[in-house]
């Protein structure tokens, strides 16, 4: 097989390259942490008690061992401590470094604080007016999403970190010790009797919450969703660069059986056999194998890239991307051999035809069913028409890429920008949604006296019980005193504010629709201090928190809830101290831009995965598809010339027809984008408290279709010359 | 009338200046069929590309009447080209890809020539209409190639080698059916040939070697194409 006109084979190289770096990538970063993780997670579930007291009846009745996690937070100037005892057999602590602490002078500190402040062990931390030896760096299995902070303050590992020391240090901070249970069920349970319990605790009046690891946000819900929506988006990549890959191959082996076609049927009439002839073909395995290894060594470059924004968001530990055999053999051999054997068999399939045809009718390995089909040609047609038409049905294989490369571009442009579109819109909808104040705090209402209170409201944790069936027992009911509160809803339906005092019912967030199953009209079932209050929804809001529902004043008065209940809280904006006493989570405007831009980081890192596989393996597709139409036409292209059709002319019948399906392409992977789009963003609202309506982006698709349009016209505009290049002369040469 | 002054062509080969065309002159007639005769490598094929706009010369110049043609750009030569020429080729060179309506259509269309269809009968294509190049013998081929040219309705037919690949009975076919086309729509032909017997049937001679013009023969009384000795 000759190699210097098979250019496909060189994008054969970097297919095969994408592929494989991907799949390492995905395997030995996002997969393995994920799988170490939750082989280190001891844990089955995360309780936390409407009162204490009763976790011993619960272990013995649900057959569990537990382990109370204690902590304490420690705010100080410039740094936020979430210390917590080193005795855990539960969710045991991960030391990258060091040893745990069992000094009064020791602490361990995380890996993110570590790494941010550039702190090591035989450091010193200073945590009050006493300064600690760090004795160990370590990462929690409980605290993948980190939260150290637990008035809503996000979570910053410049200045947050979890601190672990030995228990008579735990004990000298005098700071509020809160509490939840790490549960791990008896191993004599099937899957199923634990999940029978689990639902029968949540029934629990006395259980506040309780959450089993992999929907625990701080666990590895999270880190769940995201490789979830790394793995969705692997797939769909995948499929097409394969497709890709086996179409560019049955292009190049079907163009060089063009080419030599004749030289191969005097083989064959000397006595070679087909088997003989094809053989050759294995070669292009090659370049399988070739672009695979590239791919597997990209993947130890790529993945620092990538892994650092994607897991910045997390406290994870390291894993070092290792050799690993099988899948070196899985990804690079493998499908060599897949390929060569796929070659041999395309090529063999080609040749099969007697001698005497393949030297007498060279040409007419080009021709296929489609042109015959199209033989009786009107009269009306010009010749243009005919000439494009006929290139388009010859070359099925190339229209086939022509259509990918749009397909691909408008697919993974359009993804790109959703997904950093999807960071922007939790950040806006959340600066929308809100209005900020620097020092929102929730206050008993007997306290309120001392404030200048300006719009009072009721809240407290309840229980929903839905339609369905489901419950939820972590929520929180809160009642308005009037519409212009500080939050502000957002109807999902008519997509402008609800007035909070004209709803006869309570307002359910489009999180809660979708989780729950709810609609406009269902009945939601509150308990609150063991009383039950049924209350219709009246509206359904866009918001980013999870489990609040709101109603006014008067529903609240209406259904009886505020007859037993008092305001018990305000929107302040006075500078009063933190009390440690609970309160209503509102973020400030700033902690929220933070958090959303170290969100955008993984969905950046994400997005340019898209934009390089899009837009250029597009490119490169499209100049490898021009290239090969005018190199196997070029000698049609210069007869034409001969006759007086001017490079204009010329340029005009193959272009412009690739250029239509090209954009055809487009319009497809418009779709495509839209539908997996509204995947993704499915499926993290279903992993997540965020609720983002996915609508298609006009902007997006404009934008994507300029960059493509530009892309795509600059390479055509370079091919012209090559296309101009063409020579009359070529003609009287042969 | 084609006038053709002091044409030179060269090409480089290592050190060595080779000429092509050295100092060629002449001038033909519009319908005449002349014949451009000569050993490889005498300049003939070069000589044709150079007149009929294919190549350009080093120096000299090409008149069709007053229209110079040696110092237009590309795309006034496929201008030229486009309105006065049409090529017939040794290799036929046949889009093979297009059934034979299809490429008659090649030339008709770009004189807005609508009707092929005499053109067709003409060379006794009738029938084989959708057939495709390869599905055709050489000399039908050859005769696809002829109504091609014509069906741009030319003023100059050049032919290269035309029957070259063909045995001799469809050798004369061809030739009967270029003499009889000639006759009816009045374009000249100007082939090149080294097959002597072919001189027989035009009206005029051009003799060449090494890039000159060694005689030009004015034959008053052409043979008929079936008078010939092949």
């Amino acid at each position: 097989m000759k190699l210097n006109k098979q250019y496909p084979l060189v994008l054969v190289v970097v297919f095969s390259m994408f592929i494989c770096s991907l799949l390492v990538f995905y395997l030995q970063n996002l997969s393995s942490v994920k799988n170490v993780l939750a082989g280190q997670n001891q844990q089955d579930f995360t309780l936390i008690l409407q009162k204490e007291g009763i976790i011993e009846d619960l272990s013995s009745e649900y057959s569990f061992t537990y382990e109370p996690l204690t902590y304490k937070v420690i705010y100080e100037e410039n740094n936020i401590f979430r210390v917590m005892k080193n005795t855990r057999s539960i969710d045991i602590p991960m030391y990258s470094e060091g040893v745990a602490p069992n000094k009064m002078s020791e602490i361990a500190i995380d890996q993110n604080f570590s790494k941010q402040n550039g702190l090591t062990v035989g450091d010193s931390v200073d945590i009050g007016n006493t300064s600690y030896f760090i004795s160990g760096v370590f990462t929690l299995p409980d605290a993948v999403t980190p939260v150290v902070a637990d008035n809503g303050i996000t979570y910053k590992s410049t200045n947050q970190a979890f601190i672990l020391c030995s228990e008579d240090l735990y004990s000298t901070w005098d700071e509020l010790e809160r509490i939840s249970y790490s549960g791990r069920f008896s191993e004599h349970l099937s899957e199923k009797q634990k999940q029978i319990f689990l639902e029968k605790m949540l029934m629990n009046t006395s259980v506040k919450s309780i959450v089993n690891k992999e929907d625990n946000p701080q666990i590895l819900s999270s880190l769940i969703a995201k490789e979830k929506m790394f793995k969705v988006c692997l797939i769909s990549a995948l499929c097409f660069l394969i497709l890709t890959i086996v179409i560019l191959l049955t292009t190049s082996i079907i163009q060089n059986i063009n080419e030599t076609k004749s030289d191969m049927g005097v083989f064959k009439a000397l006595g070679y056999t087909t088997v003989q002839i094809a053989k050759k073909y294995l070669v292009v395995g090659v370049f399988v194998l070739i672009g695979g290894i590239i791919g597997y060594l990209t993947s130890y470059i790529i993945s620092p890239l990538f892994i650092n924004r994607i897991n910045s968001t997390f406290l994870v530990p390291n894993v070092l991307q290792k050799f690993d055999p099988v899948q070196f053999i899985l990804f690079t051999i493998i499908p060599a051999l897949f390929f060569s054997i796929l070659a041999f068999g395309i090529a063999a399939f080609i040749l099969r035809k007697p001698p005497l045809e393949m030297i007498h009718n060279a040409e007419s390995v080009k021709l296929n069913i489609f042109v015959k089909r199209r033989q009786k040609i009107r009269k009306t047609i010009p010749f243009k028409k005919i000439v494009f038409k006929s290139i388009i049905a010859n070359n099925i294989l190339l229209v086939l890429l022509a259509l990918l490369t749009g397909f691909m571009a408008s697919a993974n442009l359009q993804i790109a920008f959703s997904l950093q579109a999807m960071a922007d819109k939790v950040s806006s909808l959340t600066l929308k949604g809100v209005e900020y104040e620097s020092n929102v705090r929730y206050n008993e209402a007997k306290a309120m006296g001392s404030l200048d209170s300006g719009i009072p409201y009721y809240a407290i944790d309840c229980r929903f019980e839905f339609p369905n069936g489901n419950v939820l027992n972590n929520g929180q009911f809160m009642t308005l005193s009037n519409s212009s509160s500080l939050f502000k809803l957002y109807s999902i339906q008519k997509q402008d504010n609800i007035d909070i005092s004209e709803q006869e019912g309570i307002v359910v967030n489009d999180w809660m629709r979708k989780k729950y199953d709810l609609s406009i009209g269902d009945t939601v079932k509150i308990y609150i201090n063991n009383d039950a209050y049924q209350l219709p929804i009246a509206a359904i809001e866009q918001s980013v928190y999870g489990e609040i529902v709101y109603s006014n004043i008067e529903i609240a008065n209406k259904y009886g809830i505020l007859e037993k209940e008092e305001y018990n809280g305000v929107f302040t904006d006075d500078n009063v101290e933190f009390d440690n006493k609970q309160h209503i989570f509102v973020s400030k405007q700033e902690d929220i831009i933070d958090s959303s831009s170290q969100q955008k980081g993984t969905y950046v890192a994400l997005s340019f995965l898209f934009i390089i596989i899009g837009l250029a393996l597009s490119i490169l597709t499209i100049s490898i598809v021009v290239k090969v139409i005018i190199s196997s036409n070029r000698k049609y292209f210069a007869l034409m010339k001969a006759f007086g059709y001017t490079d204009s002319e010329c340029n005009r019948i193959v272009l412009s027809g690739f250029r239509i399906i090209a954009y055809i392409g487009f319009i497809i992977g418009t779709i495509y984008a839209i539908i997996l789009s509204k995947f993704l963003f499915d499926a993290l609202a279903k992993s997540s408290t965020m609720a983002i309506p996915m609508t298609p982006d006009v902007k997006v698709i404009v934008l994507s279709l300029a960059i493509f349009a530009v892309s795509y016209e600059v390479i055509m505009l370079i091919y012209k010359k090559g296309f101009n290049a063409v020579s009359v002369q070529e003609v009287m040469m042969k | 009338m084609l006038r053709v002054e002091n044409l030179v062509k060269c090409y480089q080969n290592g050190d060595e200046l080779l000429y092509a065309l050295n100092s060629v002159s002449l001038s033909i007639e519009e319908g005449e069929f002349v014949v451009i005769l000569g050993p490889s490598g005498s300049g003939k094929s070069t000589l044709l590309n150079v007149i009929s706009g294919l190549e350009t010369p080093d120096s000299g110049s090409v008149m069709y009447g007053d229209y110079e043609i040696c110092g237009l750009n590309q795309k006034e030569l496929t201008m030229f080209r486009r309105d006065k020429t049409a090529f017939i080729f040794q290799a036929y060179h046949l889009l093979p890809f297009l059934n034979v309506e299809a490429n008659i259509k090649m030339g008709a269309d770009l004189k807005g020539n609508q009707n092929i269809t005499e053109i067709i009968d003409g060379v006794g294509l009738r029938g084989l209409e959708h057939r495709l190049p390869y599905e055709l013998s050489g000399g039908q081929q050859q005769r696809v190639s002829i109504a091609r040219a014509l069906a741009k309705n030319p003023d100059f037919l050049f032919c290269d080698e035309p029957t070259g690949a063909l045995d001799e009975e469809t050798s004369k076919q061809i030739l009967t059916y270029l003499k009889e086309l000639q006759n009816q729509l009045k374009f000249t032909i100007i082939m090149v040939t080294h097959n002597v017997s072919i001189a027989q049937i035009a009206s005029k001679v051009i003799k060449m070697t090494s890039g000159r013009i060694v005689e030009i023969i004015n034959n008053v009384h052409p043979c008929n194409v079936n008078e010939i000795k092949w």
